[in-house]
């Protein structure tokens, strides 16, 4: 178990729970004012939390984002623009702000290892222009979004959160940062998505959370997760169907690998 | 139609033509002679040739002070050789200036964290007093009275940081707050007089050192160095500007903007409280306003240097601001413009100046293209192509060569860039 939250409650949170293993691709979904857009900024410690924990390895991990930072955890948040990046400052010194003690030497900066590391994450990243001198606020959504992530995939995370990862991103740069994130779940990182898209949870994740009222309501497995039964679960109109579980069941992590046993909802 | 073209007379081919055309100022239609050997010009904006400045570092809105420094040597060594030409009209201004620049390199250090100091005025002169009461009232001696202006300063940075970090006040409001009470402070503890007859082994703390400079500089020059460190080598540099780019971004990665921010704060109260020491010695005679003219100028100085050598403040830009404008009022009082307001014209015209240069960008979706609002219409183009400087993209050029839109048969460079 990596990443643990345990009854969390911030602005719009009303104990929220949720655990992910390594290698596991978490979705979050809910409709706006549910908790979801404040799910991710909670566990890193943007927002501030009123109750409850979150832990990191079994270690608790503070909320302050520094602190998130030290247990190795990321977070690309939803609003690019205000708390992503800054939209003046350059490339070269966007990507290796997070963790920027690792490229020191002594007490100055290491400008050649700095420089090699930005080239580096540009060219892996694919990041187009490939110039490291440009203004941020010069780069279209998709490549700010590939820089986020690769500033915050630069800090070696096991835990990456997700906020709305493909909002106002093209859709070259949108497949490029879900085979960045798939890469880094299968190298067996942790991935928390939160998404109001759910073409994307769909395609991502191995599990979805559904959110209502601030807390998880329920919790989709394999192939439970479809456009309809999301669609439906976040606006809470399955509580008295046949056949529809409301209530986390338990499950291990070589279940949702394979195909699950009951198959569809509705077939029982 | 035989009357209507121009004919080369060698040759005998049709040199031009005439056309109905829109003329593109007036709006109004005029019947105009078009040569015809005229190609077909393709918007400019699709140009891929080079800007024609090669060396963007010299380009004067890169480097604009050094031009400046230039253009006062010029004029004043015609206008005043006799005085302009020596060492010591330029040493003066070294030695008079070498607080504010203290001053203003304190200043660089919230402005570079995002929040405004007001109140740096205000603690030279209190820390001035300070030092200066105790050296004459209280008869201390030299060091514990130094020591207490800096303590003076750091508590005044203190409860800036607290009023700004903790209580969350606008730097803006709770400085200028700060300032006010800091000015009482002056006033009370000077008799609103001025203060004299320090010890000599104070006013020697500020002596000539070698070719007329005065230690002052060297304090001075000093402090530029940590600080210039402090921002081009170290992380701690990249913090403070993350911090002053946006404080929930820098946040977000991790930075303590708050920490930050108080230590912002007390380094510019306690810079502020050095220069009021250094002025108590270099001028032997203290009162409550003596730091009030330093507000301005520094806040000009930090932000006419903050559009030179980067687009951030930075040391160097401040220091050469400094200079500039302080011998460029040097120079007009050595020409006999020996007004008063001089000073005050010249930083107030350069801080707008400055600061209007930085902000102002064209508009991106600027209405139609007309000649004016062209880039290749602007200052630098037109002498570019007067002196002939620019140069086309060439296939040796390896950073073009490679690209997919490159056409080695494109000479002019009209090809569309993707």
């Amino acid at each position: 178990m990596v990443l643990e939250a345990e009854n969390l409650f911030g602005f719009t949170l009303r104990g929220v729970s949720l655990k992910a293993h390594a290698g596991e691709i978490v979705g979050v979904a809910g409709l706006i004012g549910s908790g979801r857009e404040e799910v991710a900024n909670c566990l890193f410690g943007v927002t501030p939390r009123f109750m409850g924990k979150v832990l990191v390895n079994k270690k608790k991990v503070f909320a302050h984002p520094h602190q998130s930072i030290k247990a190795r955890m990321a977070l690309v948040p939803a609003d690019r623009k205000r708390i992503g990046l800054i939209l003046e400052e350059r490339l070269e010194d966007h990507i290796p702000l997070p963790r920027l003690s690792t490229l020191r030497r002594g007490i100055t900066l290491d400008y050649k290892r700095l420089k090699t590391d930005v080239a580096q994450w540009i060219n892996d990243m694919n990041i187009d222009p490939p110039l490291p001198r440009r203004k941020m606020s010069k780069f279209s959504g998709g490549n700010q979004q590939k820089a986020v992530l690769a500033r915050w995939l630069r800090t070696e995370p096991e835990v990456l959160i997700l906020d709305e990862p493909t909002q106002g991103v093209d859709i070259g740069s949108k497949s490029a940062v879900y085979q960045r994130v798939e890469q880094f779940a299968q190298e067996g990182g942790t991935v928390v998505v939160a998404s109001s898209d759910t073409d994307e949870l769909i395609r991502l994740c191995d599990r979805v959370l559904i959110m209502r009222g601030g807390s998880v309501a329920c919790e989709l497995f394999g192939e439970e997760i479809t456009a309809s039964r999301i669609v439906t679960e976040t606006l809470g109109a399955t509580s008295n169907r046949v056949g529809a579980r409301v209530a986390p069941r338990k499950v291990s992590i070589e279940v949702i690998r394979e195909a699950p046993t009951n198959s569809a909802w509705g077939n029982s | 139609m035989g009357e209507f073209v121009k004919i080369n007379e060698k040759t005998g081919e049709v040199k031009a033509r005439l056309v109905l055309k829109k003329n593109k100022v007036t709006r109004k239609w005029r019947v105009k002679y078009e040569r015809t050997d005229k190609k077909d010009k393709i918007d400019s904006r699709f140009d891929t040739r080079r800007s024609p400045f090669k060396l963007k570092k010299l380009h004067p809105r890169n480097i604009g002070v050094i031009y400046l420094y230039g253009l006062a040597w010029m004029l004043f060594s015609v206008w005043v050789p006799s005085t302009w030409l020596t060492w010591l009209t330029h040493r003066s201004v070294l030695n008079q200036q070498s607080i504010l620049i203290v001053v203003a390199l304190g200043l660089l250090v919230p402005l570079s964290a995002g929040v405004f100091d007001l109140s740096i005025a205000a603690t030279v002169s209190a820390s001035a007093v300070t030092v200066s009461w105790l050296l004459v009232d209280k008869q201390w001696s030299v060091i514990p009275a130094i020591a207490a202006a800096l303590v003076l300063g750091l508590v005044v940075g203190t409860i800036n940081a607290t009023l700004i970090v903790r209580v969350k006040i606008d730097s803006f409001i709770a400085t200028l707050g700060m300032s006010s009470v800091l000015t009482a402070y002056s006033v009370w503890r000077s008799g609103n007089r001025s203060i004299l007859g320090m010890p000599d082994s104070y006013l020697a703390i500020t002596d000539e050192f070698a070719f007329g400079i005065t230690r002052t500089v060297l304090i001075a020059l000093i402090l530029a160095f940590i600080l210039w460190f402090m921002f081009e080598h170290t992380a701690v540099g990249r913090y403070f500007f993350a911090t002053g780019g946006g404080r929930d971004a820098a946040r977000l990665a991790g930075v303590h903007t708050d920490r930050y921010i108080s230590g912002a704060m007390l380094t510019s109260a306690f810079f502020s409280a050095i220069a009021g020491i250094l002025l108590a010695s270099q001028f032997g005679s203290v009162q409550a306003q003596s730091g009030a003219p330093y507000l301005l100028p520094s806040f000009a100085a930090a932000f006419l240097g903050a559009t030179q050598f980067k687009r951030r403040f930075n040391v160097l830009g401040t220091l050469l601001a400094v200079l500039v404008l302080q011998s460029g009022v040097k120079g007009l009082q050595l020409a006999g413009v020996s007004a008063v307001w001089v000073e005050n014209l010249f930083f107030g015209c350069a801080l707008i100046i400055s600061v209007g240069f930085s902000t102002f960008q064209k508009r991106v979706h600027g209405g139609q293209r007309r000649w004016w609002r062209r880039e290749e219409s602007g200052p630098e183009y037109l002498l570019g192509r007067i002196l002939g400087w620019g140069s086309r993209k060439q296939d040796k050029d390896a950073a073009t060569k490679d690209q997919w839109w490159h056409d080695p048969s494109d000479s002019e460079g009209h090809h569309l860039k993707p």
